[in-house]
């Protein structure tokens, strides 16, 4: 196994990596191969999140649809909450019995 | 349409999960050793995968049909992506969790490079690689039956998805027994591999 990098040599790397990751993706994307309609440039897709925060789709704007999804996420948390807490007399029972 | 027996939908879903198993683990394990096994490939190529990974394999599903249509090929490439990041990890994992004395005896004994691949780094990094499959495989067998469930003419997703729509159950729980019981099998082909791949491992 190689020997750890240097912290230089890691951020060089990792910059690289990420602007490689990125510039690869426009690089397709408006090399014409595939249409732009399908493939959307990182930028346009930036454009497009700075967009959905102020203007809405469907109905909604970024924020509501992530407040909705966090709520369908806190309801599913709670509810298993309260499972186990409904659960926890029968687990003490078993623990005891053992 | 041509009504196709429970048998023909079950070949016809573990077609597609043993597409996109196989051609995730072609990709993810040795990408995943690479990583594990190079700190500049590692971090060279994490910062795409880290981008990448935590997006759910199931929100895929839009983008796969509009690049690829309602056909087997986007149902592949959901199943591919979330095959892969498992494997990767794992396999990651594997070569990381080999104990440094073992590779530096190696190396005082002047070993050469692929055989240091071939009897040290492969064999440590097995048992880790093979948990990646399992997972791969697992997840696999999830997004196939969410991706069956959009457009798909036949396999065990469609006969769920169609059942619902006719409204039944006895049809719905056959799918699900389907799911389970192909799942299952695969599983323990797998698990039959790895104990031929690691036999050491069953002690």
């Amino acid at each position: 196994m190689n020997t750890a990098l240097s912290r230089r040599e890691f951020w060089v790397l990792s910059i690289a990596g990420t602007l490689g990751f990125f510039g690869l993706w426009t690089l397709i994307a408006l090399s014409g191969l595939v249409q732009q309609q399908f493939l959307p440039t990182p930028r346009a897709v930036l454009e497009k999140f700075v967009d959905l925060t102020r203007n809405p789709f469907v109905g909604y704007t970024l924020q509501q649809h992530l407040l909705s999804s966090f709520g369908r996420f806190g309801a599913g948390l709670r509810a298993c909450r309260a499972r186990r807490r409904a659960a926890w007399p029968h687990d003490g029972l078993v623990s005891l019995a053992r | 349409m041509r009504k196709r027996g429970l048998h023909e939908h079950v070949l016809h879903s573990s077609k597609l999960v043993l597409f996109g198993f196989a051609a995730a683990v072609g990709v993810g394990v040795p990408l995943g050793l690479v990583m594990g096994w190079s700190r500049k490939a590692e971090a060279l190529l994490n910062p795409a995968f880290l981008l990448l990974r935590p997006i759910p394999p199931l929100a895929w599903i839009p983008l796969a049909i509009v690049w690829l249509g309602l056909g087997d090929a986007a149902k592949v490439l959901i199943i591919w992506l979330a095959a892969f990041v498992p494997s990767v990890i794992n396999s990651h994992a594997g070569v990381r969790s080999i104990d440094p004395t073992l590779l530096e005896a190696a190396r005082t004994l002047g070993i050469r490079r692929s055989m240091l691949v071939r009897e040290v780094l492969l064999p440590g990094a097995a048992p880790m690689v093979f948990t990646g499959l399992r997972l791969s495989l697992q997840a696999c067998w999830t997004t196939l039956v969410a991706g069956e469930l959009i457009g798909a003419i036949a396999g065990l997703g469609h006969v769920l998805y169609q059942s619902s729509l006719d409204i039944f159950p006895a049809m719905i729980l056959v799918g699900m027994i389907g799911v389970a019981v192909t799942g299952g099998v695969m599983t323990k082909m797998l698990e039959w591999v790895e104990l031929r791949a690691i036999p050491w491992r069953r002690q």
